[in-house]
């Protein structure tokens, strides 16, 4: 009797342990179920912004929440979410990209380059047609400033992404983050002048 | 005005052209980069990206069910053997019944090695030759004349000196044989979660691609 009372002790004890171990994964199913719905679109534009193709850009995308779902039990421990979020998906990104081995500089003819919005602009003619060429331009020489030059650049560019964000992202200080994106615009604008005066 | 004057002048028209250029460039360009970065994902990503997870989470619960469900069923066997081990460590009191001179003539309780001695010829009726310190055992005739037929199969035997320790433990510290069995078939719980994360998380630094099973 004593035997059976003490082997019904235990599998209380194990039950109650999965309780608590139950409403834990729910909070953090709650909390990781949040970050999809505030930072999936952030954390596709990054990965975008260095794979430039959707397919790609999804998947590294699906890939990023799968790790944060691997490292659910540290979810309550971030202090800075976003920020966390886009290092896991820019370091996606930067390994697939690396992987696949190819360019930033990409052909106009490639089918999953985004169309630039000229059509539908509200801007003169002439002005859209420059605006789409020089998107175009700017497709092709993103490439040239050295890459330690351009991962600030192109992160900067994305609008959810404030220069403290940027240099959490990469590990570097706002400071090197200005400076180095000051130097890759200059490189680009020497690149853009000389294609823009060439196509005239 | 003079030469230098219109030189002066020339170069400032020059630079102030240069100027009003680059800041047309700076423009355009900050448009550019803009509209670079500007990309919207395709519509539903957010249901696809949630529907991933679920059916993750899905197999991974089933996994954690089967491991509780064998931590348990260990727990429960870890507590049931120290009980039975306890159970079995009892003299069985029919067995001693059967022979009441033997008990007469030993009455100190089985805490010593009792060695077999020609002056006490009623002992070698209990007590089965044990073996001494240096692994010794009666000889087999002795054996035969020492041991009478029982009605009980198997034999019972008297306790080995570290089954009289375990008995003694046990009898003393009850309720700590049992926790000390509990918190090991615990550990050992941990010990399998553990050893579960650490292969999920050398998974993750590999970085593999996402699949939906």
């Amino acid at each position: 009797m004593s035997e059976g009372k003490r082997v019904v002790a235990g599998e209380a004890i194990l039950s109650g342990l999965a309780t608590i171990e139950r409403s834990q994964d729910e909070s953090r199913n709650e909390m990781l179920e949040t970050l999809v719905r505030e930072h999936s679109r952030l954390v596709y534009r990054i990965a975008y912004a260095v794979l430039r193709g959707h397919h790609d850009a999804e998947d590294a995308t699906q890939e990023t929440f799968m790790r944060v779902l691997r490292y659910s039990s540290k979810l309550a421990a971030v202090e800075d979410p976003k920020t966390w979020l886009a290092r896991i998906a820019w370091r996606v990104a930067v390994d697939r990209s690396r992987q696949r081995g190819r360019t930033r500089e990409i052909a106009l003819d490639d089918p999953e380059k985004p169309i630039p919005e000229a059509a539908s602009s509200d801007a003169p003619a002439d002005e859209t047609l420059h605006g789409a060429e020089l998107i175009a331009a700017l497709e092709r020489v993103i490439a040239a400033p050295p890459e330690k030059l351009r991962e600030p650049l192109i992160l900067s560019t994305i609008e959810e992404m404030s220069p403290r964000e940027v240099a959490a992202t990469l590990g570097i200080n706002e400071a090197a983050v200005r400076s180095r994106v000051f130097r890759a615009r200059q490189i680009l604008k020497e690149r853009l002048a000389q294609r823009l005066v060439g196509n005239r | 005005m003079g030469e230098q004057d219109y030189n002066d002048a020339g170069r400032q028209g020059q630079a102030g052209g240069r100027d009003a250029e680059n800041d047309v460039l700076d423009r355009e360009l900050d448009a550019a980069l803009a509209k670079y970065a500007a990309i919207e994902p395709r519509p539903g990503l957010e249901e696809r990206i949630l529907a991933n997870l679920r059916s993750q989470r899905t197999s991974t619960a089933d996994r954690a069910w089967w491991k509780w469900g064998l931590a348990g069923a260990l727990a429960a066997v870890v507590v049931v053997a120290a009980a039975l081990a306890w159970i079995s460590g009892k003299p069985s009191p029919p067995q001693i019944v059967q022979h009441p001179s033997t008990i007469e003539q030993s009455p100190n309780p089985p805490q010593m090695p009792i060695v077999a001695s020609d002056d006490h010829p009623a002992v070698q009726h209990v007590i089965r030759p044990t073996r001494t310190a240096g692994g010794h055992r009666a000889p087999p005739a002795a054996m035969a004349e020492a041991n009478p037929k029982l009605d009980v199969f198997p034999s019972p035997r008297p306790l080995s000196e570290q089954e009289k320790i375990l008995e003694s433990y046990v009898n003393q510290f009850r309720q700590e044989a049992v926790l000390i069995a509990r918190a090991r078939s615990e550990q050992e719980i941990r010990d399998q979660q553990e050893e579960m994360r650490d292969a999920d998380a050398d998974e993750g630094q590999h970085g593999n691609g996402t699949t939906i099973r």
